[in-house]
C-alpha cells in the first residue's frame, strides 16, 4: 500500500474515461479543415451572440468583415495545427486538442480588438468574461464535433474492415467451389478406371453367355449412363452444397441511423445535459443580468431536470423515432422546457425584458447541443450495432464454411472406402458367382441382379460409412498392443454429444488413426494418451500425446496439415519437454 | 479331420465378399475365422492363432488391412499373410508410402473367379512356395507401376497441392532435386508437354485417378 501512489484507487475508474477521451478527441488528424470551417462558423456566431446582429452597416462592411475573418482564423489555425502535428507527446494530444480551439478563439478574440480598435462591442462584459465565455463555447463545440468526425472515420474503416470480410468469404466460397470440382474430376477418374473396366468384363461375360443375362447387360448399361457417368452432377456435390451462403454485403453499406427506430424516452437524458449546459447557463446569465447568480441558476437547472425526467417518463418507450428525428426531439424538449424556466428566472430577478436574449444564446446553444450529442450517441451506436451484425454474419459463415469443408472431406473420404470396399467388392462377387458357371442360372441372374441393384443404390446415394468412437479407438489400442500403450479416455458426456454428428464422428476417427500412426510409425512413440474435452455444447478438444520423437517446429506444412485444415476449427502441434501434442478443435452439430 | 484343417483369418470387410471366399476356403478344407473389422480380427487372432491371414486392404474407416498384417505378423512370426484387393498398388494405400511387402502374396480380389486359385495361393505360402508367382501388383496394369518409392511420394505431395519448395521442405531436399524427380515421373508416365505445369496436371490427374486423394496427417 505504502508503494501506491495517490489516488491509484480511481486508477480502474478513470483510465476507461480517459481512454474514451483518448479514442474521441485524441486523434491527431481530428484537428483539420472540417474543424476549421465549423470553427470560422463558431467565431462568427460567438461574435453575433455578444455583439448581436446589428454589426454590419454595409455591403462593404460584410466583405471586409468576413475577408479578415478568413484570413485571421486561417492564420491562427495554420499555426496551431502545424504546433499540434509537430508535438510528439501522443499522451496529451487529447488536453492539447481541447486547448487548442479555446486558445484560437482567444487569439483572434485578440486580434479582432486589436483590428477595429475604437469597437469594444465584442468585450462589453469586460475582457475576462468574453474569453471565458468563448473558450467554454468553443471547448464545447470542439468535444462534440470531434468525436463526431471520429465516428464518421470509424464507419468509413468499419466499412474497409467489411469489404475485406467480405472479400475473405468469397475466396473461401471460390475454393470451396473448386474442391467440388476437383471432387468432381476425380469421381469420375475413378469410375472411368475402376467400375467401368469391371462392369464391361460383367458385360463382356453376360454378353455371351444367354438370353437369361439380357435383363443383367440392361442394368449394367444403366448403372454406367444412368449412374456412374452423371454421378458428378447430381447426389453427392449436390447433396453438400451450403445451403444458404450468407453475405455481409448489405448490411455494411449503410449505418442503420435513417432506418433505425429507437425510443424517443432514451434520449432524453436531464443529468447529461444539465452537465452540458451548466458552464453556458452560468456564463449566459453572468453576461445578460452582470452578476452571478448561482442560486437561481441552480434553481432553474433543478426545476429543469424535474420537468425534462418528468416529460421522460410520459414519452414512455413506445414512441419510438430514427436517429436524425430522436435529435430534433431531443433538442426541442430541451429548449421548451427551458423556455417557462428562462422566463421565470428573468422575471425574478426583474429583468423579464433579457428573456429574449435568454432564448437567443443560451437556450438557443443547447438546442443545438442536445440535438447533436443525441446525434452523435445515436450514430456510434449504429455503427457498433452494424458492425456487430458483419462481425456476427461472418462468424456464422465461417462456422458454416468450416463444416462444409469437413463433411466434403469426410465425403470424399468415405467416396474412396466405398468406391475400394463395397462398390468393387460386389462387383467381383457378381463377376464371381457369374464366372463360377458356364450358363448362369435364374436364380445366380437373380442374386447378380439384386448385387447390381445395391451398386446402383450406393451410387445413388452414397450413405456415410458409420463409425463408432470408442471401437475405433479401442481398435488402435489393440492395434499396436506390445509396441506401443494407447489410452484414452472418451466421456460420456462426449460419446452424447457426438451422437448427432456422424461426420464429426467420422472425423475423429480419421484424425485420432493418422496420429497415433504416425506417433508409433514415425516417431517411436512408447505411449499415446488421447484426451477429449467438451469446450461447449458444439466445440469439442482433442488431445493426443505420444512420448516419441520431438516434433520439428519448421516442420507445419504437410498433406496432414491440410486435413487438419479441413477437418478442424483451429489444431497445433507442438512439442513441451518429452512430449509432443497435437491439439484438434472441432465443431459438433447441436442437438 | 478338424485337427488337419489349416486356421485361416479372413479380414473383409464387405459381408457378400466374405460369405464368398469363407465357402469357398471352407469348402476346400480351411478353417476359416470371420471378421468384418480390424478390431474384430485383432481380438480373433488373439483367440485362434490363424496360420494364415487373407485380407482386404480398404477396410473403411481405421487402420488398413496392411496394417493389421503387418502388425500379426510381428506377434505371430508363422503368420502368411495373402492381401487380397482391388488396390492396384499397396504404395498407393493411405498410410502405406513405406509399406514392405516382405513374404505375403497380394492379389486381385477378381482372381477368386477361378475357384480354387485362393485355396492354391495359401497352400503353396505354408510350403514356401515362390513368392513372385502372387504379386498381382507387380504385373497390373497401373500406369504408376513403374514409379519408385520415391516418385510415388512425391506425386502424392503434388496432387496433395503442394509447391516444389513445399516438397522439397517435407523430403529435406532441395527444389532442383524436386524438379529432377518430377522430371523423371513424367518421363515414367510417358506425358510429353511442353508446359511444365500442364504436363505436372496430367501425371495429378493420372495418380488421384487410382490412388484418390491421400490427406494423411504427420505427427513427429
Amino acid at each position: 500500500m505504502a508503494n501506491q501512489s495517490f489516488g491509484a484507487e480511481l486508477a480502474p475508474v478513470l483510465r476507461p474515461r480517459w481512454e474514451w477521451a483518448k479514442s474521441r478527441l485524441g486523434p491527431r488528424w481530428v484537428v483539420n479543415w472540417q474543424v476549421f470551417v465549423v470553427y470560422v462558423l463558431l467565431t462568427e456566431l460567438l461574435r453575433f451572440t455578444i455583439i448581436g446582429p446589428n454589426v454590419y452597416n454595409s455591403v462593404g462592411d460584410v466583405f471586409e468583415d468576413w475577408v479578415w475573418l478568413l484570413l485571421s482564423r486561417g492564420v491562427v489555425f495554420l499555426a496551431v495545427w502545424l504546433a499540434l502535428r509537430l508535438n510528439p507527446k501522443d499522451r496529451l494530444v487529447p488536453i492539447q486538442n481541447l486547448l487548442a480551439v479555446p486558445l484560437m478563439v482567444c487569439i483572434n478574440f485578440w486580434l479582432d480588438r486589436l483590428y477595429t480598435p475604437g469597437d469594444d462591442a465584442l468585450f462589453r462584459f469586460g475582457i475576462p468574461a468574453t474569453f471565458v465565455f468563448g473558450s467554454v463555447f468553443a471547448a464545447l463545440g470542439f468535444a462534440l464535433l470531434a468525436p463526431l468526425l471520429v465516428a464518421i472515420k470509424n464507419y468509413r474503416l468499419g466499412s474497409i474492415e467489411a469489404d475485406k470480410s467480405r472479400e475473405q468469404v468469397r475466396l473461401q466460397l471460390e475454393e470451396i467451389r473448386f474442391k467440388e470440382r476437383l471432387a468432381e474430376e476425380l469421381r469420375n477418374s475413378q469410375l472411368e478406371s475402376i467400375v467401368i473396366p469391371q462392369v464391361t468384363k460383367l458385360r463382356e461375360m453376360l454378353a455371351v453367355s444367354t438370353s437369361a443375362g439380357v435383363g443383367v447387360v440392361d442394368k449394367l448399361r444403366t448403372i454406367i449412363e444412368e449412374h456412374v457417368r452423371p454421378l458428378s452432377a447430381a447426389s453427392q456435390v449436390e447433396r453438400l452444397r451450403l445451403e444458404a451462403p450468407i453475405v455481409a454485403s448489405t448490411s455494411s453499406k449503410y449505418v442503420r441511423l435513417v432506418t433505425a427506430k429507437k425510443p424517443v424516452q432514451d434520449a432524453i437524458r436531464p443529468v447529461a445535459w444539465m452537465l452540458i449546459i451548466a458552464p453556458i447557463i452560468f456564463l449566459g446569465q453572468y453576461m445578460i443580468f452582470q452578476r452571478v447568480m448561482a442560486g437561481y441558476s441552480l434553481l432553474s437547472l433543478m426545476l429543469w431536470a424535474a420537468l425534462t425526467s418528468a416529460i421522460k417518463a410520459i414519452l414512455g418507450p413506445k414512441l419510438r423515432a430514427n436517429g436524425a428525428v430522436r435529435a430534433l426531439l431531443a433538442g426541442a424538449i430541451a429548449y421548451f422546457s427551458w423556455v417557462p424556466i428562462s422566463f421565470l428566472v428573468a422575471y425574478l430577478v426583474g429583468q423579464a425584458q433579457a428573456f429574449s436574449i435568454l432564448v437567443i444564446t443560451n437556450i438557443g446553444t443547447s438546442f443545438v447541443y442536445i440535438g447533436f450529442f443525441t446525434l452523435i450517441r445515436d450514430f456510434e451506436a449504429s455503427i457498433q450495432d452494424n458492425l456487430d451484425l458483419i462481425k456476427e454474419k461472418n462468424a456464422e459463415l465461417k462456422r458454416q464454411v468450416n463444416q462444409f469443408n469437413r463433411n466434403q472431406w469426410v465425403a470424399q473420404r468415405n467416396w474412396s472406402y466405398l468406391l475400394h470396399g463395397k462398390i468393387q467388392a460386389s462387383l467381383s462377387v457378381a463377376l464371381i458367382k457369374l464366372s463360377q458357371e458356364a450358363k448362369p442360372s435364374r436364380k445366380t441372374i437373380t442374386e447378380v441382379n439384386k448385387i447390381l441393384d445395391g451398386i446402383v443404390d450406393t451410387l445413388r446415394d452414397p450413405k456415410l460409412t458409420d463409425v463408432n468412437t470408442f471401437e475405433s479407438l479401442d481398435t488402435l489400442r489393440q492395434l499396436w498392443l506390445g509396441v506401443c500403450g494407447v489410452r484414452f479416455v472418451l466421456p460420456t458426456a462426449v460419446e452424447e454429444a457426438l451422437q448427432n454428428d456422424s461426420n464429426a464422428r467420422f472425423a475423429i476417427g480419421e484424425i485420432v488413426t493418422e496420429a497415433v500412426t504416425n506417433a508409433v510409425k514415425h516417431a517411436n512413440a512408447s505411449i499415446v494418451s488421447i484426451e477429449f474435452e467438451l469446450l461447449t455444447p458444439t466445440m469439442l478438444s482433442l488431445r493426443i500425446n505420444n512420448d516419441g520423437k520431438r516434433v520439428d517446429p519448421d516442420y507445419t506444412r504437410s498433406i496432414g496439415s491440410k486435413m487438419m485444415d479441413d477437418l478442424t476449427e483451429a489444431w497445433s502441434l507442438v512439442s513441451i519437454g518429452a512430449q509432443t501434442q497435437l491439439r484438434a478443435d472441432l465443431q459438433i452439430a447441436a442437438k | 479331420m478338424s485337427e488337419s484343417r489349416v486356421p485361416v483369418l479372413l479380414l473383409e470387410d464387405d459381408r457378400g465378399y466374405a460369405t464368398l471366399v469363407a465357402d469357398n476356403l471352407n469348402h476346400r478344407g480351411f478353417e476359416v475365422s470371420l471378421a468384418h473389422s480390424a478390431g474384430q480380427a485383432l481380438e480373433l487372432a488373439a483367440v485362434k492363432k490363424p496360420a494364415v491371414l487373407v485380407a482386404d486392404v480398404y477396410l473403411g474407416p481405421g487402420p488398413s488391412g496392411l496394417d493389421v498384417g503387418q502388425r500379426m505378423q510381428e506377434s505371430l512370426p508363422n503368420l502368411k499373410v495373402v492381401y487380397l484387393t482391388n488396390v492396384k498398388e499397396p504404395r498407393l494405400v493411405e498410410g502405406a508410402e513405406d509399406f514392405k511387402m516382405g513374404s505375403a502374396a497380394y492379389l486381385h480380389k477378381d482372381r477368386l473367379v477361378n475357384p480354387e486359385f485362393l485355396s492354391d495361393v495359401i497352400k503353396s505360402r505354408l510350403t514356401g512356395g515362390k513368392r513372385t508367382t502372387f504379386r498381382d501388383d507387380r504385373d497390373s496394369n497401373s500406369r504408376l507401376a513403374d514409379l519408385t518409392a520415391t516418385q510415388i511420394e512425391v506425386l502424392r505431395l503434388m496432387a496433395a497441392g503442394q509447391g516444389n519448395a513445399e516438397i522439397a521442405h517435407v523430403r529435406g531436399t532441395s527444389q532442383r532435386a524436386v524438379e529432377t524427380i518430377q522430371q523423371r515421373i513424367l518421363a515414367v508416365l510417358n506425358i510429353d508437354h511442353p508446359s511444365r505445369s500442364v504436363a505436372c496436371t496430367r501425371a495429378i490427374k493420372i495418380y488421384l485417378a487410382e490412388a484418390g486423394l491421400h490427406q494423411g496427417i504427420s505427427v513427429g
